[in-house]
């Protein structure tokens, strides 16, 4: 996102997202139990 | 390891604040909603005004620890997973019809608020990289721009603290003036959902626009702002390259280095479980297999909201209200005056193109 997070070494934040966001998915997919709203 | 657990403690508090506000927030809104029989009043106490609305007044009211600010800035990773996770929801050709239009009104959008706020930083003579900055906002999304831009621009902390600064408290006010006129205009779901995701500039105060006016609107408002961000990387690039060439900011290498490390990554997740729910459904047409799915992004709808929910918060916590009257006159004036234009060119678009609009 911030032109100082490109410069760290590793994933950035952006990709992060990404990660958690699949994982998470997987995870439902997988059978977790919908959280109530 | 240690690093590790440095982070995770720096970040712990806020983000548990956060979402204990989130949750209450929403426990809230539940018992009013059950107990408000006026129906226009009931809309006024939906999860998502509470949350802002508690977020603003505990950020401003409250003298809130420091400790709990990098917490309280992870709002930003909650609203990018909760994309994220949107995309198992929408058909991959849908978001390809949708955004295939999309992305043709987001590249006029940006033009004309980069030729817009360019020329009327001109004439308000405020210093040209700020002007640029304030068109890179408004004409695409909001912070995470403007911070991309300062950097390869050699912009000023000063401007690029401005500039956010007018942005975020344009956000404020689009939360509500644009579900008003929204509402006064009779606006469908799909088109006030287009035109928050169009106009307003921060992605969390777009969603949490779209989200004021219904839940069917997030969806397109989302979509739209996904386009938008999706080409930060081109503008940057070109304002980059027309300050180097000025002798004003550094050369620009690699420009399809440059491009990728300002794309967006999120947008390849929302995408990316998009195709991989448009491929379960094509191959579970039916039976149980496909109740099943369909459970499933029902569960993953909810993890969204609850993302979003969070987003909310943090939108308002970090509105200050003190900030807002720091700003100062005239890139305030100026931000106005873009931003009405910007709101009505492309209200009008979205109207022009609505008989052409794929729903989702």
């Amino acid at each position: 996102m911030s032109s100082s997070k490109e410069k760290r070494p590793g994933l950035s934040l952006d990709w992060w997202t990404v990660i958690v966001g699949v994982a998470l998915a997987a995870v439902v997919l997988a059978g977790l139990p919908a959280l109530p709203w | 390891m240690k690093k590790l657990l440095g982070d995770v403690g720096r970040f712990l508090p806020g983000v548990l604040f956060v979402l204990a506000l989130a949750v209450g927030g929403k426990l809230l809104s539940d018992w009013l909603q059950s107990v408000i029989v006026v129906a226009w009043v009931r809309s006024l106490a939906s999860n998502v005004i509470i949350a802002i609305v508690g977020g603003m007044l505990i950020g401003n009211l409250l003298p809130l620890p420091k400790w709990l600010a990098p917490g309280i800035g992870t709002y930003e990773f909650f609203l990018k997973v909760g994309i994220v996770v949107m995309g198992a929801r929408f058909l991959v050709t849908d978001v390809a019809r949708l955004g295939g239009m999309g992305l043709a009104i987001v590249v006029v959008e940006i033009l004309f608020s980069i030729a817009f706020v360019s020329l009327f930083a001109r004439w308000f003579q405020l210093p040209q990289k700020l002007g640029s900055l304030l068109s890179v906002g408004v004409g695409i999304c909001g912070v995470s721009a403007i911070i991309g831009a300062s950097g390869s621009i050699d912009a000023k902390k000063e401007e690029t603290g401005y500039a956010i600064a007018v942005i975020l408290v344009f956000g404020a006010a689009a939360l509500i003036a644009y579900p008003l006129i929204g509402r006064l205009l009779g606006m469908s779901d799909k088109l006030f959902g287009l035109w928050a995701g169009l106009a307003v500039d921060n992605t969390a105060e777009a969603v949490a626009t779209g989200a004021i006016y219904s839940k069917a609107a997030v969806a397109y408002t989302a979509l739209a702002k996904l386009c938008r961000n999706a080409l930060m990387g081109f503008v940057i690039l070109g304002f980059a390259v027309y300050y180097a060439r000025r002798g004003m900011a550094r050369e620009v290498t690699h420009k399809g280095l440059f491009l990728w490390q300002k794309f967006p990554k999120f947008v390849l997740g929302f995408i990316g479980l998009s195709v991989l729910f448009s491929i379960l459904f094509a191959a579970f047409p039916g039976g149980e297999a496909q109740a099943y799915l369909k459970g499933r992004v029902g569960a993953m709808k909810n993890l969204s909201e609850w993302a979003f929910q969070v987003t909310f918060v943090g939108v308002g916590l970090r509105t200050s209200f003190r900030e807002m009257v720091r700003t100062g006159v005239k890139p305030l004036v100026v931000g106005v005056a873009a931003e009405a234009a910007v709101a009505a060119f492309t209200l009008g678009m979205v109207f022009a193109v609505a008989g052409f609009l794929p729903s989702l």
